[in-house]
């Protein structure tokens, strides 16, 4: 093979691999994992400075399959009169007068299948971290956890939770 | 939490934003002359046990100089154990103490490299190797902990995550890197390095020429599949646009050496050799460049949460220097003033309701109860199922009794003026 022949399918090769890596990057879609959101809610402020506890907002985590977005007039409860000079917090409350729900972007999100109670893990003493990771230092809520099953099972096994396919499938 | 964990201070404040560059500093001289070592070492024996010559003039690559081993070796990974036991200081992950086993295997690989670079005897040199490899692995499978906080929890045993297959590839990839590089260090020692360059009459002088060349094109060849699995199986929450940058980085380094390992091979020259030997320390640095991002992509919370605790201890001093103040002067109602203006006045006034309720109604039950005041601030429980919650507002004792006197006070004197309680 001649030497400019053999230095083009080198230099070939990598651009090839240059592409591969761009284009495993693209379709791997890591910023999918914290989508931008209707208003820029942050958690730092809410659950970090603030001090307020999960509970105080997703009322329904402790009793209910489901943690549930906040309604807005849980919100308003505080935001009626404060930080209402913030543009997020002028958002919102336009949100409220006009009736209108904020259509907030799912970030955790499991398959059809998978049957999740946020009420039997609370009460089992997990704190919310674990799936979701440190939120107070989120000012966009990201995903940092895979939620996949083998994550799943190794919890379930490491605090002798039930692992029979009907526990958590359909 | 392992033992070193601690005695592990929190970080301050203007030394927070340095612990990245710093890990990244040490890290890639690490990673560079672990890499170069290894290889030289690995390629020294294998020549040595052929009997062909060359084999003392590869192991001197990494080892000749006993300082560099010590400096490039030994006090990175020290370094190391104590800046990424300070960067995850507080979290569930007892990285310090994993580290510090890789520093174990490594010490010993290290004293045993050198006895072998005097000896020349395999008996030195393969254990040594194999703990090398032992180690390095060990370091990459700590690594790969670090950037995949969802195992934290899970973590059982001395070795845990050992086999995961992000780890595996994480290790071959840094081999195959280490393999360019310790070729291009070949190519550079001994035949640019005015001290150590090889006279033009040595009789292994094309071997080890030849064997420079295979080595960094060969390197380049095979690092770069692996560089696009690892891509693949990296957890995606640790994924960001700086890896991608990085990886772009490595691979047009990448090409860059081929091409100029290359043109060596068809000159029969080794003009090319401190170009290619520059561009291998910029391979490993973005390589340790990319395991840092990965680390800093997975726990970008860990920052703000370590700014966060640094702000409140710096907070708390402040106060207990304030409160040990205070305590020789009697909590006054300036001290409450400034409080009631600074924490309540956003959600409470004395006459209308805001997000709390107006003081006018609240307050009327403390007037003869100040202790309930207090208790109250100090642990606010809700009571109007109206309203929401009070958040604890994490005044100390003395900054407590001084908005409760301030408030009980004011409310006071307004009812005695006339106002409407």
């Amino acid at each position: 093979m001649s030497r400019r022949l053999l230095t083009f399918a080198v230099l070939l090769y990598f651009m090839v691999g240059l592409g591969a890596v761009v284009a495993l990057y693209t379709f791997r879609a890591p910023e999918a994992l914290a989508p931008e959101q209707p208003i820029a809610f942050s958690h730092v402020i809410h659950a970090g400075k603030l001090g307020l506890a999960c509970t105080h907002c997703h009322v329904n985590v402790e009793r209910s399959s489901q943690a549930t977005v906040p309604t807005l007039s849980i919100c308003m409860e505080c935001h009626k009169s404060a930080a209402t000079d913030r543009p997020e917090v002028q958002k919102l409350t336009r949100a409220w007068e006009e009736g209108r729900p904020v259509e907030w972007i799912k970030v955790h999100d499991l398959p059809w299948h998978v049957r999740f109670t946020h009420k039997r893990h609370i009460r089992a003493g997990v704190d919310c971290a674990v799936c979701h990771g440190e939120l107070k230092a989120m000012p966009r809520v990201r995903r940092v956890r895979s939620l996949e099953m083998g994550w799943c099972i190794q919890c379930h096994r490491a605090n002798n939770a039930p692992t029979d396919c009907l526990v958590c499938h359909k | 939490m392992g033992s070193l964990e601690s005695i592990i201070l929190p970080p301050l404040l203007p030394h927070l934003p340095l612990l990245p560059y710093l890990i990244l500093f040490m890290l890639s001289l690490y990673l560079l002359y672990t890499g170069i070592t290894l290889v030289t070492s690995i390629a020294s024996m294998i020549v040595g046990a052929a009997g062909t010559g060359g084999d003392r003039e590869l192991a001197d690559v990494g080892l000749k100089n006993p300082v560099a081993w010590l400096v490039l070796g030994v006090l990175p990974l020290l370094c190391l154990i104590f800046l990424v036991g300070q960067h995850l200081y507080g979290a569930p992950v007892a990285a310090a103490t994993m580290l510090s086993r890789v520093a174990l295997l490594a010490l010993p690989a290290f004293l045993g490299l050198a006895l072998y670079r005097k000896t020349r005897q395999p008996v030195y040199g393969g254990p040594a190797i194999l703990l090398l490899l032992a180690s390095t692995f060990f370091l990459f499978s700590t690594l790969g902990l670090i950037y995949t906080p969802e195992r934290w929890p899970l973590i059982h045993g001395p070795l845990p995550g050992i086999f995961a297959v992000s780890v595996l590839v994480d290790f071959m990839t840094y081999l195959s890197l280490s393999v360019v590089a310790g070729g291009a260090a070949i190519l550079f020692f001994c035949f640019t390095w005015p001290d150590r360059r090889l006279p033009e009459d040595h009789p292994a002088r094309t071997r080890i020429a030849a064997i420079g060349k295979i080595l960094t094109l060969g390197g380049t060849l095979v690092s770069l599949p692996l560089l696009i699995w690892s891509l693949a199986v990296y957890p995606l929450p640790s994924v960001t646009p700086v890896l991608l940058k990085l990886f772009i980085a490595v691979v047009f380094v990448l090409a860059l050496i081929a091409r100029g390992t290359l043109a060596m091979l068809f000159d029969g020259t080794e003009r090319l050799s401190t170009f290619v030997f520059v561009l291998s320390i910029c391979l490993l640095g973005f390589f340790a460049a990319s395991m840092t991002t990965l680390q800093a992509g997975a726990n970008r919370e860990q920052e703000v949460l370590l700014a966060q605790s640094v702000e409140k201890s710096q907070q708390e001093l402040q106060a207990s220097r304030e409160a040990l103040y205070a305590s020789a002067v009697p909590a006054d109602a300036n001290m409450g003033e400034k409080i009631f203006n600074e924490r309540c006045s956003a959600c409470h006034k004395f006459d209308v309701q805001v997000v709390g309720p107006a003081y006018n109604t609240v307050l009327p039950k403390y007037v003869n109860d100040p202790d309930g005041l207090m208790a109250f601030i100090r642990n606010p429980v809700k009571i109007n199922p109206d309203l929401p919650p009070m958040p604890n507002q994490g005044l100390n004792e003395t900054e407590i009794k001084a908005v409760a006197t301030y408030l009980i006070t004011h409310f006071e004197a307004e009812t005695e003026k006339g106002g409407t309680p």
